[in-house]
């Protein structure tokens, strides 16, 4: 078959697949979801915790969304340009998209929207106000973003769907709120998403209903972007905290999505007809931060001593099954294919004893060096690797570790004060979209070991300066060959999450959260 | 009786005062920064500073204290640091799922434990009572969280007979009420079940044994009634400090029970208070608890009244 035949049957055969998904599509029910965490606030701007913004991904939206592959896609935007010196961004709104409170999108929503989020995000925000000249409406459907210096990641800022999160209110209601510290009250969280808000009970239930009147991209569904359509007339996102509960409603057919199900149930779950595994490769990855302002992890070669320790891949098999986890030495997930890098895997996955202890000795300390690790409760997703790491690290007499165990609010402490020496860590995929986002790579933050390095530094203000694919791939490379150089903090690897839904739900995905748009019941319930 | 309330009433405002003090202090010397928690994971150090000055907890903790008990004599308990709305707001809305899981459960427990005792006294020393007081014990040890998984799975995942989570309120309807509300109530009566049992069983021992219950039988009274007019009636009396202050506990102590089946009361609030270190919120729940135990004492000390004439004497 010639290219052209071939690609006509591939596009005649992707036709006729989403025409039998459009017909299959119905419309109607409740959705019932479990789901473990409650959130403080459904104000998108107001904290951090994904809990917040797996409700707001299905209520407000951005300027632009981020696909499957987590690239970002335009969502409320039709058209943007960016001047060929990088200093003027400007970018036409779509025409008509209502939000739920019967108001038309317009330049002024995105400008309250934006000023608000740049006083309040603290990992892009910073870079984007350390450049910016003016934001301002240039007519109803028009922004204009006016820089000092180009901004190269600029589309992945406004496609965050987690942190602090650069979604679109009604200016009318945040004129309500103009105090820094303010929260939109939930009967303000008023977005131009596929789902309203209906009602929030506290620790109970957050309730969604369909908005009708929701004006659907006409590309594809992917990810966060694309057609966002709402099939279910409403929308349950029951709190149940305690995994159990999730495990046995999801197997009584009580929940028909239930999140974030401990991976050890995999089999029972796998056995059973009344629900269907859904696991997210790469939802999540832990790590060890090395505290780089005091002895021994100021100097680098201590730090290279323990990566060449820590065996990550029985620690991954300690928390997950084979399969549910990835051995990846990159600080990014495996999806995030525009980062993501094997450059440092053998000194990811090896181990040496022996050069850890030249490197320890040359260093000038004596073995077993005493640390102290800080770390959470381990009975979290992914938990258990520390004290595996903790158990490697003793046995090879080469360190002696005080894993001191807290709960996070000390934790958020004792990281400020420096006194540990390493710490546990937990990240899912969202805040890693990017070089310039991640608080591993912001010296400035105690997830960072608080590191500080100029040649990290050269290649972030390279960062921020591109927008081209190949400078990034290139940035990409040097910056994996620093950071196994440097050492800042070992990743451990990446484990899956593991949700479940009910055989009668079609269209699910989970791209490190629920989503309930482009979902819908086949069959009974 | 209206002269002893007052006397009663009033001496619980000390016991208040102290309460007040005892959690703030405590809480403040826990270690834990809500500032920085507040604040967001992406926080820089300024601006976890700026959300400190925010909160009032930058200020020396004797300032602190001074305005927080002038609040407290407005009887103004403040925000939550972290739901951002009053604290009595948040309480009051918790208090449903609460207080019906813990009378569903003291409901449960009487039921149970009131025959229970009765017979293991009334047979004691037979296999009867054996059975009935090995009941009891195994009610003791077994602790509600692996109780209330076992509940989940058995009945409802494997036999599918009640619903396994969820909180479905009183204005639903009275059947979906109580069949969300069996297995959270079985879950956590049955400590309470097994302590009252026990006592009951013993003080109906001690009652049997005296001269007017002797007499009754002498009189040829029936056995029926001697056990549930006198002997139960004054058996009660020790048995209802027992159910009063435990009805107390399971008001403050359902955290794990509420956790397990989802129902959103003030066990939940309560450890998140805790977790995050909502000094506000958790000064007003450890208030409000006093206040409940307090109130549970006086309404005891108004059943014994009730329960033995000569107790009415002295009120």
């Amino acid at each position: 078959m010639s290219r052209i035949g071939s690609l006509l049957a591939v596009a005649l055969g992707t036709l006729l697949a989403l025409t039998t998904i459009a017909s299959a599509q119905k419309p109607g029910g409740t959705y019932e979801v479990a789901y473990d965490l409650s959130p403080f606030t459904l104000d998108a701007m107001a904290d951090t915790i994904s809990a917040k913004s797996h409700i707001v991904d299905n209520v407000q939206e951005g300027l632009f969304a981020p696909d499957a592959a987590l690239v970002p896609k335009p969502m409320l935007v039709d058209k943007w340009t960016v001047s060929p010196d990088g200093l003027t961004w400007t970018f036409v709104l779509r025409k008509g998209v209502p939000f739920h409170n019967g108001e038309i999108l317009k330049a002024d929503d995105v400008v309250a929207s934006l000023k608000r989020w740049l006083v309040r995000d603290g990992t892009w925000a910073p870079h984007i106000k350390a450049r910016l000249d003016s934001i301002d409406r240039v007519d109803d459907l028009t922004v204009r973003m006016k820089l000092t210096k180009p901004f190269g990641a600029m589309l992945e800022a406004l496609s965050m769907v987690e942190g602090v999160q650069p979604v679109i209110f009604p200016k009318s209601v945040l004129d309500r709120y103009p105090g820094d510290k303010d929260r939109v009250k939930e009967e303000d969280v008023i977005g131009t998403g596929p789902y309203k808000l209906v009602s929030w009970e506290r620790d109970r239930r957050i309730v969604l209903a369909r908005f009708d009147r929701y004006a659907a991209r006409k590309e594809p569904l992917s990810g966060f972007s694309g057609n966002k359509t709402a099939y279910f007339e409403r929308v349950h996102h029951n709190f149940v905290p305690e995994a159990a509960g999730r495990v046995a409603g999801a197997l009584t057919g009580r929940y028909d999505l239930a999140i974030n199900l401990p991976l050890d149930q995999m089999a029972q779950i796998k056995g059973n007809p009344a629900v269907v595994a859904q696991v997210n490769p790469y939802g999540g990855r832990t790590e060890l931060t090395f505290n780089s302002t005091i002895a021994p992890f100021d100097k680098k070669a201590m730090r290279q001593a323990v990566a060449n320790v820590l065996e990550p891949e029985e620690m991954l098999a300690a928390i997950a099954p084979k399969g549910l986890y990835t051995v990846n030495s990159s600080p990014f997930f495996p999806n995030q294919s525009t980062w993501v890098s094997k450059i440092g895997f053998e000194t990811y996955s090896k181990r040496d004893l022996k050069k850890a202890r030249e490197l320890i000795t040359g260093a000038g300390f004596t073995p077993p060096v005493a640390i102290t690790v800080i770390s959470v409760p381990v009975s979290l997703p992914g938990g258990r690797q520390i004290q595996v790491a903790v158990q490697q690290l003793d046995e090879s007499k080469l360190f002696k570790v005080d894993l001191q165990i807290m709960d996070w609010t000390v934790m958020v402490q004792k990281r400020w004060e420096k006194k540990h020496n390493a710490m546990y860590n937990a990240f899912n995929v969202w805040y890693q979209n990017d070089l310039v986002a991640p608080t591993w790579n912001n010296p400035q933050h105690p997830a960072s070991g608080f590191l500080v390095s100029p040649a990290r530094d050269e290649l972030l203000e390279r960062r921020l300066q591109t927008t081209s694919a190949a400078e990034i791939a290139r940035i990409r490379d040097d910056f994996h060959r620093w950071f196994w150089d440097e050492v800042p903090l070992f990743p451990f690897g990446n484990f899956a999450t593991l949700d479940t839904v009910g055989p009668h739900v079609k269209g699910s995905q989970h791209i490190g959260g629920p989503i309930y748009f482009g979902v819908w019941f086949d069959g009974k319930k | 009786m209206r002269s002893y309330l007052a006397r009663r009433l009033a001496s619980a405002i000390p016991v208040v005062f102290v309460v007040a003090i005892v959690g703030f202090v405590l809480f403040r010397l826990t270690p834990g920064d809500p500032a920085a928690l507040l604040a967001g994971d992406n926080a820089s150090r300024e601006q976890i500073e700026r959300t400190r000055q925010y909160l009032g907890l930058d200020q020396p903790l004797h300032v602190q204290f001074v305005r927080y008990l002038g609040r407290l004599a407005r009887a103004d308990f403040g925000q939550s640091i972290f739901l951002g709305r009053p604290v009595t707001t948040a309480i009051l809305e918790r208090l449903e799922p609460t207080v019906s899981l813990a009378v569903a459960a003291e409901v449960f427990a009487l039921a149970l434990a009131i025959p229970l005792g009765l017979l293991a006294a009334v047979r004691a020393n037979t296999w009867l009572d054996q059975v009935a007081m090995a009941f009891a014990l195994a009610g003791l040890s077994i602790p509600a969280f692996w109780l209330g998984l076992l509940l989940v799975f058995s009945f409802g995942v494997k036999l599918g007979w009640l619903p396994v989570g969820e909180f479905r309120p009183l204005s639903d309807g009275i059947v979906p009420f109580l069949r969300h509300m069996i297995l959270p109530a079985v879950s956590l009566g049955l400590i309470q079940m097994a302590l009252t049992a026990r006592m009951v069983r013993s003080s109906m021992l001690e009652v049997l044994r005296e001269d007017y219950i002797r007499t009754a039988h002498a009189k040829g009274m029936a056995a029926r009634v001697i056990v549930l007019r006198h002997a139960l009636r004054n058996a009660l009396i020790p048995t209802v400090t027992v159910i009063g202050l435990g009805f107390g506990a399971l008001v403050s102590g359902a955290v794990v029970v509420e956790t397990i089946f989802a129902l959103p009361g003030l066990g939940r609030l309560t450890s998140t208070a805790l977790l995050n270190r909502d000094y506000p919120l958790i000064q007003a729940i450890l208030m409000f608890v006093a206040m409940i135990f307090i109130v549970m004492n006086l309404l005891v000390d108004l059943a014994y009244a009730y329960l033995d004439p000569r107790l009415r004497v002295r009120y």
